[in-house]
């Protein structure tokens, strides 16, 4: 698989995805790209995980100009990443770099990872990042990668770097391929999902809770779930902010339901209103102009627990504590 | 025992007249000095502690007062710190001369706590009342009249003291021995405007450059909350606001807002 030279011009962004077969192929989607960039004397950012850069380690020490941020897991939160490569890509910029080579691989449900977040930040990419002298090239091992996950990645993705003589590897950003959708469209048609642990009854379910309400019947599942200390402030911030935003901005009534097992409490809260019109809500901060009071509180949800958001049937945000998968 | 400062909002005079003289009654088998003040004459007052010190005649001659305070404030015009703080002062040091262990006193508040303005300087002098609580022999249970003050004035009343009593309240904010204030309770997007007014209420008129506060009881704060305190610190000039004892959620919340000023201190 390769993924030909392309000429980057500056404030370009391009997204593109490569689905690699082995490791002989991650090597070969990586390598000409960071040479390339390191040839042209413009900075590479990587993120990938430990396998990864074991593999590519060779090429990794003979090109310069490196810049290593930490392997994403599931542990990580999209908005958060979304701060800390904008921050990167920008000071990078301000350094006088015309062109960035960014190398990085995304966490989804075949390394631990729940995929909701992490496919609105694949196809918020194309937005949030759209001003950015940017190169991206999104690493998926096959082997390990969801066939559904795999789908949204083409959605997501503007180019695919595919096996040599395909006909798509090298496409123009404005030829986008096919299967590649509008990204405000695509993360306001997201399909509902189900947790596994939606399939039983709820083992709490409050009409038109407080917000203190809320917090306690959370606080005390979390109890159960044997959550650590820092999960349950999180899960209540995030639960907090979820009601009142229904409460302030949804129509009632508000039914907030919450599941938990041994090691995870999931909830949801449904109002009958249509849900935030922005497609990258939670994603990017508000400014802080104004009196700086409102506006944060999905950001600082989708910073904290995994979050989803199903725009079906009204409006229903589930959060997860503890492990975001089963 | 001191710093036993609460807040009564009292739906008639039958409930004022019971809490009164059960909060009263129980600190004179001590030894205290107890009081009623109140508004009016003082046979109308003295209607309301009639059963103190009865009916086995235990207490000590002149344990039981009732004090008009038309005798020395206005209804429409609230002391200022200094002047009330003095008064309670005068009034703890003369009851502990006259042998007492302590005084300790009823106060029906209403007529300060109605209209905004007087309310404004009403938060301002009891949170200063309140840290005198703190370090002498006096306690008192503040009293308003709930079929005369509406619930945003009767909240901001009971806000500004340690507890509350015939109001849900969503937290409290009061003196502390080693910090500018305490908190206690819950602050999230509902209760904001009412935690913007006590904190800029009990704040008015500091001249310090840094705020500590004990939120060693604070159960939830929201990222709204820390924002007010931020926009405090901003506006009165303070280089830092720290937060003693609050929750990891509390860090985690001022690290993702990136607040200058605002500070965690020894995070639960």
């Amino acid at each position: 698989m390769s993924v030909s030279p392309v000429s980057v011009q500056p404030g370009r962004f391009l997204h593109e995805a490569a689905v690699y077969d082995s490791d002989d192929d991650l090597v070969d989607v990586v390598a000409p790209c960071l040479e390339a960039s390191a040839a042209a004397d413009d900075p590479s950012v990587v993120v990938l995980n430990e396998h990864e850069v074991d593999v590519v380690r060779d090429v990794l020490g003979r090109v310069g100009n490196v810049h290593f941020l930490p392997g994403l897991t599931a542990s990580d939160r999209p908005a958060a990443v979304i701060g800390r490569l904008t921050a990167t890509f920008d000071r990078l910029v301000a350094r006088g770099a015309e062109r960035v080579c960014f190398v990085n691989s995304v966490p989804h449900p075949g390394v631990g990872a729940a995929w909701d977040g992490w496919r609105r930040y694949e196809a918020a990419a194309n937005v949030l990042f759209r001003d950015l002298p940017v190169r991206a090239i999104c690493l998926y091992d096959r082997r390990a990668t969801p066939a559904d996950v795999l789908l949204d990645v083409e959605r997501t993705h503007p180019r695919l770097a595919t096996h040599a003589g395909d006909g798509h590897a090298g496409a123009d950003i404005r030829g986008d391929h096919p299967g590649y959708l509008d990204p405000a469209a695509f993360l306001l048609s997201l399909a509902p999902e189900h947790d596994p642990l939606e399939a039983a009854s709820p083992v709490v379910e409050v009409i038109e809770p407080t917000t203190a309400a809320a917090r306690r019947v959370v606080r005390e599942a979390a109890a159960g779930a044997g959550l650590l200390r820092a999960q349950v402030d999180e899960l209540i911030i995030a639960v907090s902010e979820v009601v009142t935003n229904a409460m302030l901005h949804g129509l009632p009534p508000v039914t907030m339901k919450v599941w938990s097992s041994s090691d995870r409490v999931v909830l949801t809260v449904h109002d009958h209103g249509r849900g935030p019109s922005d497609p990258y809500v939670g994603l990017v901060p508000p400014s802080r102009a104004g009196t700086g009071q409102g506006g944060y509180g999905l950001w600082i949800v989708d910073q904290l627990v995994p979050v989803s958001y199903v725009r079906h049937d009204g409006f229903t945000v589930r959060l997860v504590g503890g492990r975001p998968l089963p | 025992m001191p710093g036993d400062h609460a807040y009564l909002a009292y739906a008639d005079d039958e409930e004022l007249r019971t809490v009164a003289t059960g909060f009263l009654e129980e600190c004179l088998e001590l030894g205290q000095q107890v009081a009623y003040c109140g508004w009016g004459g003082a046979d109308a007052l003295r209607g309301y502690v009639d059963v103190v010190g009865r009916p086995d005649g235990r207490s000590r001659r002149g344990a039981v007062h009732v004090v008009s305070l038309d005798a020395y404030f206005r209804r429409d015009d609230v002391p200022d710190p200094a002047t009330l703080v003095r008064f309670w002062s005068e009034a703890t040091s003369a009851a502990l001369a006259a042998g007492f262990t302590a005084l300790r006193v009823v106060t029906d508040t209403t007529p300060w706590v109605q209209g905004e303005r007087s309310r404004t300087e009403f938060l301002r002098t009891e949170h200063r009342v309140d840290r005198f609580l703190l370090k002498h022999d006096f306690t008192q249970l503040c009293a308003g009249n709930a079929q005369v003050l509406d619930e945003p004035a009767l909240a901001e009343a009971g806000c500004i003291h340690p507890s509350s009593s015939g109001i849900t309240l969503p937290f409290h904010l009061h003196a502390s021995h080693d910090a500018d204030f305490a908190l206690e309770g819950e602050l999230d997007a509902f209760t904001v405007p009412l935690f913007e007014r006590i904190v800029q209420s009990a704040r008015a008129g500091e001249r310090s450059g840094e705020l500590v506060i004990d939120c060693t009881e604070v159960s939830f704060v929201d990222h709204r909350s820390l924002l007010v305190l931020e926009h405090h610190a901003e506006e009165a000039g303070l280089r830092q606001v720290a937060l003693r004892g609050a929750s990891h959620g509390a860090a985690s919340l001022v690290e993702l807002l990136h607040l200058s000023r605002v500070r965690m201190e020894a995070v639960r």
